[in-house]
């Protein structure tokens, strides 16, 4: 399954260590966006097929961006990334149109599962 | 690590043999062009151009003994450590062997001597580099 | 999964975040409703606990998680920003430097952290968030309306301000990350090309060939523009190293118990890799020396009818291929006569010496190893580097410091560098047999005395330089050479600053002034005094670089 995904995370070894996970699986990282406000534009020019997208992040939360991007493409397959603790964001990603979570730190092979289920339906 | 055996580079010093390890040199070579140094210590040669860096050559034996010689033919090892730019003027290379010929090791009083190395035939002085750096350098202003 | 890979840019990061925490902690502490400061502090240490956990350094996403609960209470308004609160935040931001480099060093950061772990809960609410156990990722069986999920219970709280999209934008400029060897690498080649250059420029001028003249110069112009690009890349704005000026300017403030404002401009200005890295020390002794002994206390300062806060400005500019670095303060000034009567005293000079001192040489006397203008050594700026180290660092960088004092108004310090050191201007010195090169920063000027004019004072020899006593040294004789009884009607000197003070070097002769690559000298060479790399010249021949100031 050949996959273009887009990171964002505001961290740059956050986001290295998740291409890192999803390239070795052979996926496409199309592009990477260090805060919402770039995750938004970035969206719009790569229409990549899956986005992660960190939540706790400079300009723009995660929760805002995923909403503007949904608003924009109703099928866009989002998944937060969020941290341990946290989890009450998770249930507001959700409703804000989230297709899955990952918690950090990350457990490589529950990432892959999670993005080859969002990215299958 | 990798496969290739660790060796021993041997060599004469006034009638001693030492050793070093093989890792810890980047080159034998005959004496160079040598520059002056100036306000070093008569114990370093000079220093040489060697592939563009600057190198100082020790005379082993003036500073380890004290012997003050100037020493004639001889070889240079010139040490291969990051960071450190130094070469030594020794007497001669007797050979090179693998450090598993080694059969015991004894602790030396010699601080400039890391370990004596007992082998079949021979009993050797490694040299210890680290503790020459230190000394070179706590005496290189006086 | 092997993390090591991911090892480096972990620290980078971490200790850029940090760095952002400190200055936000700062900020804070001068306005601590400063929403955009709170925002980012509690983001950065989210984000270290984050990349810790997933490096699996436990100790470090523990500390880093305590203090973005900590922050949460501050983004919330339950706990005000207070001096108390920047003390704990700083306080685990220096326990998390530690544990860098503790990982740096190998460790996985599992430091004792003391009390500071308690002292962060016990500023938390019992319970700080309603807690789910989710597992480690999951999809969502159908998002969107009908999802039935009970409704977030800490919903606002978490919603993150918004604010400004001004400064963090900067951060996601295109930018390569290029390993520090690559840079001196690139250099290093530039370095052999210039000292070739200059070996093809001696044929050139032995064969009087005019067409290879010609092309020797397109090919100085080509490399000069090498040079500039090369230099380029390895520029590093003075931010790298100032980011921790306003903690230590703060830290030492509230130590001495004195309020001080401290601002800095010019931040964006660049310099070289290899002089920026030298700078922080002397920079800090300054501050230090400024906050300490510059400043007066509120009392004294209300008592001369100031304004109870003393202010410390770092100031950077740049004139064509040098930047001025002044640090200024609006303290109590330094009075020439106290410090020449303080050198007499000490025997630095001689009584009848202290008649011709300037007020501008006066204030320079404070860089004579020993020289210390302060009444008491204090706790803070006593030990450690004193003036004489910064003057001699700054000097070795091919830069010079001046000083500039007025008594009840403040003091200044201007530091004047050149943007890069690696490639400089060189004056060949002969000194009988041999030959070193002396940057033509550090040389004030050169001359021939008149041997007739030269006199004693005491034992010293000495020449009047225009209206000045100029003492006199035989520099073979520094450099450990058999002296040699001054022949010849005219004297070749050199005169340059040595602590301070001006000095006449007599030498052998000039051989003219070249560009030369500056070569470190690597253990053990680098420990010896006076001699700050070398150079290869066109020729082959390899010659040493005097550090001037640090000779005698």
């Amino acid at each position: 399954m050949s996959l273009k995904i887009m990171v964002v995370d505001d961290a740059l070894f956050m986001r290295n260590l998740l291409r890192g996970i999803l390239e070795e699986e052979g996926w496409e990282v199309v592009g990477e966006a260090a805060d919402g406000v770039e995750a938004v534009q970035k969206y719009r020019e790569l229409k990549p097929d899956l986005t992660t997208m960190d939540i706790v992040m400079p300009l723009k939360s995660g929760i805002e961006a995923l909403s503007e991007i949904i608003k924009g493409d109703k099928g866009a397959k989002v998944v937060v990334c969020s941290a341990m603790g946290q989890e009450a964001l998770v249930k507001e990603a959700q409703l804000a149109g989230a297709k899955g979570y990952i918690l950090k730190p990350f457990d490589p092979q529950r990432v892959k599962e999670v993005i080859k289920k969002v990215a299958g339906r | 690590m990798n496969n290739s055996e660790r060796r021993l580079l041997i060599f004469h010093l006034k009638g001693e043999k030492y050793a070093l390890k093989l890792y810890d040199a980047a080159e034998v070579m005959e004496p160079p062009l040598l520059f002056p140094i100036p306000k070093a210590p008569l114990y370093f040669l000079g220093v040489m151009n060697f592939h563009g860096s600057l190198v100082p050559i020790l005379d082993l034996a003036a500073a380890l003994f004290d012997l003050g010689s100037h020493p004639e033919g001889g070889k240079v090892v010139v040490l291969g450590i990051h960071q450190v730019n130094l070469a030594l003027w020794i007497d001669a290379i007797v050979d090179i062997i693998s450090e598993e010929l080694v059969i015991a090791e004894h602790e030396s009083f010699d601080e400039m001597v890391e370990k004596f190395l007992v082998l079949p035939d021979q009993e050797l002085r490694l040299l210890s580099i680290e503790n020459l750096l230190d000394r070179l350098e706590q005496h290189i202003n006086s | 999964m092997d993390m090591s890979q991911y090892k480096e840019m972990f620290i980078s990061e971490a200790r850029e975040h940090l760095r952002v925490i400190s200055d936000n902690i700062v900020a804070l502490e001068q306005d601590t409703a400063d929403r955009e400061q709170i925002d980012s502090l509690f983001r950065k240490a989210h984000s270290i606990k984050g990349m810790a956990a997933s490096m699996g350094y436990d100790a470090v996403a523990e500390l880093a998680h305590k203090m973005e609960d900590f922050m949460d209470q501050i983004r919330k308004g339950t706990h005000a920003f207070g001096s108390a609160a920047a003390d704990l935040m700083l306080e685990g931001t220096d326990q998390l430097s530690l544990m860098l480099k503790d990982v740096e060093s190998g460790g996985n950061g599992g430091l004792d952290s003391g009390d500071l772990l308690q002292r962060l809960i016990s500023q938390l609410p019992a319970a700080t968030a309603q807690i789910f156990e989710l597992p480690g990722g999951g999809v969502f069986e159908d998002a969107g309306e009908t999802a039935a999920v009970e409704p977030p219970l800490v919903l606002s709280a978490m919603a993150p301000a918004r604010s400004e999209p001004v400064k963090e934008k900067l951060e996601t400029q295109q930018t390569v990350r290029v390993k520090t060897e690559l840079l001196d690498h690139l250099i290093n080649i530039t370095g052999a090309l210039v000292t070739n250059k200059q070996r093809l420029k001696d044929i050139g001028g032995e064969l009087g060939s005019a067409r290879l003249d010609d092309a020797i110069a397109d090919l100085a112009k080509d490399l000069r523009q090498l040079h500039n690009e090369v230099l380029k890349v390895r520029m590093m704005p003075l931010a790298a190293i100032t980011e921790r000026f306003p903690r230590v300017v703060r830290d030492l403030a509230k130590k001495t118990g004195k309020d001080v404002v401290f601002e800095m401009e010019g931040k964006n200005i660049e310099f070289d890799r290899g002089i920026i890295e030298e700078l922080s020390d002397p920079l800090i002794h300054i501050l230090r020396n400024a906050v300490d002994h510059g400043l007066e206390t509120a009392a004294e300062r209300r008592a001369a009818g100031k304004d109870e806060t003393g202010r410390i400005k770092l100031v950077a500019l740049r004139e064509k291929d040098q930047v001025f670095l002044t640090i200024s303060d609006d303290g109590r000034g330094m009075d020439p006569a106290k410090l020449i009567a303080s050198a007499v005293a000490k025997e630095f000079i001689r009584p009848e010496e202290a008649s011709a001192i300037s007020p501008r040489d006066a204030f320079m006397l404070t860089c004579i190893p020993g020289f210390s203008t302060a009444s008491e050594i204090t706790d803070v700026s006593g030990r450690g580097v004193g003036m004489d180290a910064v003057q001699s660092t700054i000097k070795s960088l091919g830069g010079s410091l001046t000083i500039e004092s007025q008594l009840g108004e403040g003091t200044r310090i201007i530091l004047k560098l050149p943007l890069t050191n690696a490639i400089i201007n060189i004056l060949l010195v002969k000194c009988q047999s041999l030959i070193v090169g002396v940057p033509v920063t550090n040389v004030l000027r050169t001359l021939e005395i008149d041997r007739s004019l030269i006199t004693k004072r005491g034992k010293r020899k000495v020449f009047y330089l225009e209206d000045e006593i100029v003492p006199l040294l035989s520099l073979g004789r520094i450099l450990g050479q058999v002296p040699k009884p001054l022949t010849g009607k005219y004297v070749p000197t050199l005169v340059t600053e040595m602590k301070g003070l001006k000095v006449g070097l007599v030498v052998d002769g000039f051989m003219g002034q070249q560009e030369a690559f500056v070569k470190p000298l690597g253990r053990p060479l680098t420990r010896l005094k006076g001699v700050n790399g070398g150079a290869i010249l066109g020729d082959g021949r390899v010659i040493f670089l005097l550090d001037v100031s640090n000779l005698v």
